[in-house]
């Protein structure tokens, strides 16, 4: 029940969908909700199934949610698009124990699949990426992320800031849990108290 | 009060509030500002490090630092900089290959090729402890001191400098070398300590001073030297040694004349920084020897007395005043013009002698064991062996 009303519109139009037969993989690994979904077959007979309206993509250790989702089967990518409400894709990185890793809002975003899980993921268009456990948040035109390595790199101007430190620069590349990360061209201010009481 | 009224009010204290914290806040230097070509950061227990490389710059209210790497460490709050490192605050600069900055306790330790810039100053070190706080500069591994305002630089082992009080120390074979207007050169050396009293305007040395300048070297245990007046007073066996090249009065030889001035205590008054006298108190003796080029004494001067007076003017002697059981011998040789040797002492209260243009013209003798004496200096003299003649004798003369 939400707010005095039977909830139906996940049960009546969302069906939970597989993707089906990503990289010829056990596709169970990825689970997408949607309002709406839509299949077509492309002239070289591949698969692009759309969704729309509230969708929800999980998979190992993440989940993204957009307003509309494309998925292409040769490539094994889904296209994110903005969600209604806010316009914005999101993106959640989560540790083994369920801890929010690290969240992208962007514009735009694309889940690229390998091995029936999430290979990497690309946000762009004002992303702002939250590191909560670091109490830490950064902007950015592009973001992109990689599971080898646990990588994420930031394209265009990234501006950071975290507890007693605020920094602008470029070429933001960081660990996804940040626990590391470098930048070129910085500027940036440190203010020790805060910085220690943030720890 | 109108609710408008007391809704302006509200946002007046708040604005106020707010721009009170701000101005508390930039007051505190809690802020560092740093800007670099790259920079590396990694988590750590309890806070962050970061890396900088690259043209590094990190400001602090007026401090500003400049490395080509750096290393900022927020769980010690320090701040490691390397390859010409750069620290400059509204009190000086300072440049070295290595400089920590620790920011909590606004200390800054420099290292390697140290070198400082100040107002009028500059100095080098091998490594420097600079207390912004505690306005406080120490070098060491050897320091040099340079102040262009009064030409002089000041060497030593070690230093410290307070920049509140304007003192400071240099220890370890400390040395001070200031040119004069006309280039001539004092070199002051010590075996310990230079302390300089800016306020006071004083300087004090200890333990085996030596005091050069042109052909004068004054040495004793300790000097005070005091701007106002411009004094020199050594302590612990003073001893001030003059050397002078002139010619034989009568015979046109080149001489070289040492004179020694020695006592319990030496006062050097300087006037510009020229010597213009020196006064001995207790067990004074003054010594003048001339001698030839074969090394033979061609004339030779004891003065002594409990106390005694050097006036001088231009470097030439203008009078000389011995009180206090004063005795005098003068010994002057035989001359190759053919005038005998000859030998003139006197003793009293007092011995004044006069000169003109540095020779003596007169002497005078004051008191004594039979009373009030007074005589007149004696010219060259074949020596007699009942021709020495106290003073007592030539007032009786």
């Amino acid at each position: 029940m939400r707010n005095g009303r039977p909830v139906f519109r996940a049960a009546a139009l969302a069906a939970v969908l597989l993707v089906p037969a990503v990289s010829g993989e056990d596709s169970a690994d990825i689970r997408v909700e949607a309002d709406h979904t839509e299949t077509r077959t492309l002239p070289d007979s591949s698969l692009v199934k759309e969704y729309s309206g509230n969708v929800l993509i999980r998979t190992e250790g993440m989940e993204a949610r957009a307003g509309r989702a494309v998925f292409e089967t040769g490539p094994g990518v889904f296209r994110l698009f903005g969600a209604p409400h806010s316009g914005r894709v999101e993106i959640l990185l989560f540790e083994e124990d369920g801890r929010e890793r690290v969240r992208f809002s962007a514009c735009k975003g694309a889940l690229f699949l390998r091995e029936g899980a999430a290979d990497s993921a690309y946000a762009r268009g004002s992303v702002l990426v939250n590191w909560p456990a670091r109490k830490a948040r950064a902007s950015a035109d592009t973001v992109r992320w990689s599971k080898a390595g646990r990588k994420i790199w930031a394209g265009g101007t990234v501006s950071l800031s975290l507890p007693g430190i605020t920094e602008r620069g470029r070429e933001f590349e960081a660990r996804d849990d940040l626990k590391w990360y470098t930048m070129r061209e910085i500027t940036g201010t440190i203010r020790p108290r805060e910085r220690n009481q943030g720890k | 009060m109108t609710v408008s009224m007391r809704r302006r009010l509200k946002v007046f204290i708040f604005c106020s509030a707010v721009l009170g914290a701000v101005a508390v806040a930039g007051q505190n230097g809690d802020r560092i500002e740093f800007s670099a070509e790259s920079t590396t950061t990694e988590f750590i227990e309890g806070g962050v490090i970061k890396r900088y490389s690259g043209d590094v710059a990190a400001r602090s209210q007026d401090l500003l630092l400049r490395a080509e790497e750096a290393v900022y460490n927020s769980v010690r709050n320090e701040i490691r900089l390397y390859g010409d490192a750069m620290l400059q605050d509204s009190v000086r600069t300072l440049y070295a290959d290595t400089l920590v900055y620790y920011d909590r306790r606004r200390e800054a330790l420099a290292s390697g090729d140290v070198r400082g810039i100040e107002k009028a100053r500059s100095f080098r070190a091998g490594q420097v402890r600079y207390l912004r706080d505690e306005h406080i500069l120490h070098g060491s591994g050897g320091v040099t001191v340079r102040d262009d305002s009064i030409r002089s630089s000041l060497t030593g082992m070690a230093l410290t400098f307070n920049d509140s009080t304007r003192n400071g120390w240099v220890v370890g074979m400390p040395s001070l070398v200031r040119e004069d207007d006309d280039g001539s050169i004092i070199t002051i050396t010590a075996q310990d300590t230079i302390r300089i009293a800016r306020e006071a305007r004083t300087a004090e040395l200890w333990n085996s001073v030596e005091v050069k300048k042109d052909s004068m070297t004054a040495r004793s245990e300790r000097a005070l030297y005091e701007d106002i007046p411009e004094k020199v007073t050594l302590f612990g066996e003073p001893v001030i040694e003059y050397i002078m090249h002139g010619t034989g009065d009568e015979d046109d030889i080149p001489l070289r004349i040492v004179s020694e001035v020695t006592g319990d205590t030496v006062f050097v008054y300087l006037e510009e920084r020229k010597l213009a006298a020196v006064e001995v108190a207790g067990n004074a003796v003054g010594t003048t020897v001339a001698l030839d080029s074969t090394g033979a004494v061609y004339y030779r001067s004891v003065l002594e007395s409990r106390s005694m007076r050097l006036d001088m003017t231009e470097d030439q002697v203008t009078g000389v005043v011995a009180r206090g059981s004063a005795r005098s011998y003068y010994m002057h040789a035989a001359t190759i013009s053919g005038r005998e040797q000859f030998v003139n002492s006197a003793k009293g209260d007092t011995i004044r002698f006069f000169f003109d243009d540095g020779s003596i013209t007169n002497m005078r003798i004051r008191g004594g064991s039979s009373g009030e004496a007074s005589g007149k200096y004696l010219e060259y003299k074949p020596v007699r062996p009942d021709s020495v003649k106290s003073g007592e004798d030539e007032a009786r003369r």
